[in-house]
């Protein structure tokens, strides 16, 4: 099952990647180009992630917070995210908030709206899928794989490194 | 008349001292100017030569604080935080010629605080020498989870400099946090524990007094810029 996944994955991103190439030097929206095909069916929903990445888990906190940017070629919902529980025993989609002042708080939402052809980005102080309830601290210079569930999209396994700082 | 405007704006000012020295013939001219035209026309002549070399319009954009200058004096002076490990109560405020970096945080804090802490370790790294004045100091506003076991430990990945500060009692927490006009919250909803937390750092000297305050998401370049400022004129007025 995580195999086909993954294919479905790496195959969606490459096919992203060959229409982006297509679009480049073009004015009108890239889906122009790439739909003509088959242009009386719908496109298939694809995923691309860029820029991901989780945070070094501080030694002596069992809390772990991922981040990255999701486009996406329909509107589709991140309504959800997983890790194994080999890496957290639960993980949930974030959103840090800010009251009044300068104050903060995080909590869980149960959607985060992905707009066609509109990055929505993962960062810290907003949205982020966060790990809880770690297994074991988030080395540096090792990786975790996320599924990241989408309405449409279904599931969308990312490789993860783990880092200091946004890449 | 840009330069006027300059020191109301919160974010781009002059130094510490050269935002003294402005409210100080600020001060002058509302004075003379309660009295009559022509010293009032003197005090402007008076300030326009004084307090353009002074002001922060010089074109040297590296002399800026890049964090927010709080208009109103903030002190932390006796004001005191227990510090573990040891349980010794540790004042908020700077050694000699130094800097302290005051922050209101949580450990179980995946998201904000580390940013933060990391910004502020690259920012000591950018700055060689100087790093050695930095001194930081976290108090946790939720001691109930942040015991002495954990706090320097977390704390340790960041910095091999700190203070871990973990408020005995309620009473304590909130008299630091008003020091800084700081606020912070721990309550269960729904069996989960919710944080709310303040995003500032806030830079502190010798006397305790609140220099600059850095809101959430300044990088560490700006920090540096900020640090190698205020240490600076540290070593200056020695
Ligand atoms: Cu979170």
């Amino acid at each position: 099952m995580k195999k086909t996944t993954k294919a479905i994955v790496v195959s969606a991103l490459s096919i992203v990647s060959i229409s982006g190439l297509a679009a480049c030097g073009s004015d009108t929206e890239s889906a122009d180009t790439t739909v003509a095909a088959n242009s009386t069916a719908p496109a298939t929903p694809e995923i691309t992630v860029t820029g991901q990445w989780a945070r070094q888990s501080p030694m002596a906190t069992d809390m772990g917070a991922a981040y990255m940017t999701i486009n996406s070629n329909v509107d589709d919902e991140l309504v959800g995210a997983m890790v194994d529980t080999s890496v957290a025993e639960m993980t949930q989609v974030h959103e840090t908030i800010m009251g009044e002042g300068d104050s903060m708080k995080m909590q869980e939402v149960k959607k985060i709206d992905v707009i066609a052809g509109t990055p929505t980005e993962l960062k810290a102080g907003g949205y982020h899928v966060m790990l809880m309830k770690l297994v074991k601290p988030l080395e540096l210079g090792t990786e975790i794989s996320v599924t990241l569930k989408f309405a449409k999209a279904g599931d969308v396994v990312v490789t993860v490194p783990i880092l200091e700082e946004a890449p | 008349m840009a330069c006027l405007f300059t020191q109301d704006e919160p974010r781009v000012t002059g130094t510490v001292s050269q935002r003294w020295n402005f409210s100080l013939l600020l001060d002058v001219f509302i004075k003379l100017g309660m009295r009559n035209l022509r010293q009032t026309i003197l005090a402007v002549l008076a300030i326009s030569s004084l307090a353009l070399p002074l002001s922060a319009c010089s074109q040297e954009s590296t002399s800026s604080l890049l964090g927010y200058v709080p208009p109103s004096q903030l002190s932390s002076s006796g004001v005191s935080v227990t510090e573990q490990p040891g349980g010794k109560a540790f004042e908020l405020k700077a050694q000699e010629g130094e800097v302290l970096i005051v922050y209101f945080g949580y450990t179980n804090c995946p998201d904000v605080c580390p940013t933060t802490l990391v910004a502020i370790k690259n920012a000591k790294k950018k700055i060689g020498a100087l790093a050695e004045r930095v001194d930081l100091a976290m108090i946790t506003v939720d001691p109930q989870r942040d015991t002495a076991n954990i706090l320097p430990r977390y704390l340790s990945s960041f910095t091999d400099r700190f203070h871990a500060l973990i408020p005995a009692n309620d009473a304590e927490l909130r008299s630091a946090e008003n020091a800084f006009g700081a606020t912070s919250s721990v309550i269960t909803v729904d069996g989960k524990i919710e944080v709310v937390h303040g995003g500032t750092a806030y830079l502190v000297d010798d006397t305790g007094m609140v220099v600059v305050q850095w809101p959430f998401g300044l990088d560490s370049n700006s920090m540096a810029n900020d640090l190698t400022i205020l240490l600076n004129e540290r070593t200056q007025t020695k």
